[in-house]
C-alpha cells in the first residue's frame, strides 16, 4: 500500500513542479484555446480532471493485465468512454456551457496531458498513487486555464463575467484590446507566465 | 506460426476485445440514462429561442413544424434548416425559420421571426462559433435589432441598411445573409 508522504508528493507534483502546461507543456492546444473566459475553463478543466482521475485510476488497476504490445489501444478506449460520459452528461444537464465549450468537451481524448499520464505514470505506478496524480495534473491544469483566462478575459473584454454575473469590471474608460482573447492573446498570457515562473524558480 | 506465438496473439486480442466489450456496455448505459434528458434540453432550447424570435406565439406548444416547407426552401436558399408555423389561439401569427450561414467561425445558427405582415418580428441566436468579443457581438440586441421590421423589400445588405460591427463584418454579413435568405424563403413558399 502506498504511504501517505508518496501520495503527498504525487499529488503535488503536478501543480507547480511538473504543472501539465507550464513544465510538462503538453495539452497546450485546448488550453490556448479555451482562455479566453473563466467560465470555460474552469468547466473545462473539471471535466478534463474527471477523465484524468478515472482514467488513471482504471488504467493503473489493470496495468498488470493489460499487455505490453497493445497498450496504448487500451488506454484510448478506457480514456475515449470516460469522455464520452462527461460529453453525454454535460450535454444533458449544462447545455449553456456545453455549447460555448462545443468541440473541445470530446477533444479532451487527444489531450496529451491525459494519454502522457496513462502512460508516464499510471501503468506503472498503484492506483492510490495514480489517483492522487492524476488529481494534481487536473488541479495545476485548471488552475493555469482560470489565471489564464482571467487574464485574457478582464483585459481583453473589460470584465469577467461568471454564471451571468459581472464580478470585476474595469469601468468603460478602459479600451479593451481585443488581441487578447483572439490567438496571439493566448500565445502573449501563456508565454509570460511561463517566464514569469522561471524568473521565480531561478530566483532560488 | 508456431503454437505459442499464436496463442500470444490471441491473448492479446482477447484482452483488447474484453476491454473494448466494457467500455462499449458502460457506453450504452450513459447514453440510454442522459439520452431523454439530453433531448429534452434541445427541445427547450429550441422552444426558448422560437419564443424569442416571435414573441406573439405566446404557448410553447403553438409552433408547428412544417417538415416540407423546409425542404423546399431548401432547394434555393440552402442555408434554411427549419421552418416552424407559429399560432396563438389558433390563429396564425407568423413563422420562425431557422438558418444556418456560414461565419468566420463555421455555421452561425440562428432563429429568424417573422409575422404574417412578412416583417423581421425578432432574432434569436442558437449557435456559433465566431470570435468571442468581436463577432458574437451579433446577439446583442443594438445589432440584431436592427433587422427588426425589415421585410423583403428591404435590401438586407451590410453598408446599406445594415451596420456592421467594428472587426466583424463576415459574422454581421453572414447574419444578414441569413435573415435575406429566410424572408426570400417565405416569399417563395408563398408564407404572406
Amino acid at each position: 500500500m502506498a504511504n501517505m508522504r508518496e501520495v503527498w508528493e504525487d499529488f503535488k507534483n503536478g501543480l507547480i513542479l511538473e504543472n501539465p502546461l507550464l513544465r510538462l507543456m503538453i495539452g497546450l492546444c485546448s488550453a490556448l484555446a479555451v482562455s479566453t473566459r473563466v467560465e470555460n475553463g474552469i468547466f473545462l478543466g473539471i471535466g478534463a480532471t474527471f477523465v484524468l482521475v478515472c482514467s488513471n485510476i482504471m488504467i493503473s488497476a489493470l496495468r498488470k493485465v493489460i499487455p505490453d504490445q497493445v497498450r496504448i489501444p487500451i488506454f484510448i478506449v478506457v480514456i475515449a468512454s470516460f469522455v464520452t460520459i462527461v460529453d453525454l452528461t454535460m450535454r444533458a444537464y449544462f447545455p449553456a456551457i456545453y455549447a460555448r465549450l462545443g468541440v473541445w468537451v470530446p477533444l479532451i481524448v487527444v489531450n496529451c496531458i491525459v494519454l502522457g499520464r496513462a502512460e508516464a505514470f499510471a501503468s506503472k505506478y498503484p492506483v492510490v498513487r495514480s489517483a492522487a496524480d492524476g488529481l494534481g495534473m487536473g488541479i495545476g491544469y485548471i488552475g493555469l486555464l482560470v489565471v489564464m483566462g482571467v487574464i485574457r478575459e478582464l483585459f481583453g473584454t473589460g470584465k469577467i463575467l461568471l454564471f451571468d454575473k459581472t464580478v470585476i469590471s474595469l469601468g468603460t474608460v478602459f479600451q479593451p484590446p481585443t488581441i487578447m482573447i483572439l490567438f496571439p492573446g493566448a500565445f502573449l498570457v501563456f508565454g509570460f507566465l511561463m517566464a514569469f515562473l522561471n524568473w521565480i524558480q531561478n530566483r532560488g | 506460426m508456431n503454437n505459442s506465438n499464436f496463442l500470444k496473439i490471441m491473448k492479446l486480442a482477447l484482452t483488447l476485445t474484453v476491454i473494448c466489450v466494457v467500455a462499449g456496455g458502460l457506453l450504452a448505459l450513459t447514453y440510454a440514462a442522459t439520452e431523454k434528458q439530453i433531448e429534452r434540453q434541445a427541445k427547450i432550447e429550441e422552444m426558448k429561442s422560437s419564443r424569442e424570435a416571435l414573441p406573439a406565439v405566446k404557448k410553447a406548444d403553438g409552433f408547428k413544424l412544417g417538415n416540407d416547407l423546409a425542404a423546399q426552401a431548401r432547394k434555393k436558399h440552402k442555408d434554411i434548416v427549419k421552418i416552424y408555423e407559429g399560432f396563438d389561439d389558433g390563429r396564425k401569427v407568423g413563422w420562425v425559420v431557422q438558418v444556418a450561414p456560414r461565419g468566420y467561425g463555421g455555421p452561425v445558427s440562428f432563429a429568424v421571426g417573422v409575422d404574417v405582415n412578412g416583417k423581421v418580428a425578432g432574432i434569436s441566436l442558437i449557435e456559433n462559433k465566431e470570435t468571442p468579443g468581436l463577432g458574437q457581438n451579433i446577439e446583442k440586441p443594438e445589432f440584431r435589432g436592427q433587422f427588426e421590421g425589415k421585410s423583403e423589400s428591404d435590401p438586407l445588405q451590410v453598408g446599406e441598411d445594415i451596420d456592421a460591427l467594428t472587426a466583424a463584418t463576415i459574422s454581421s454579413k453572414a447574419m444578414a445573409l441569413g435573415v435575406r435568405e429566410a424572408l426570400l424563403a417565405l416569399k417563395m413558399l408563398g408564407g404572406r
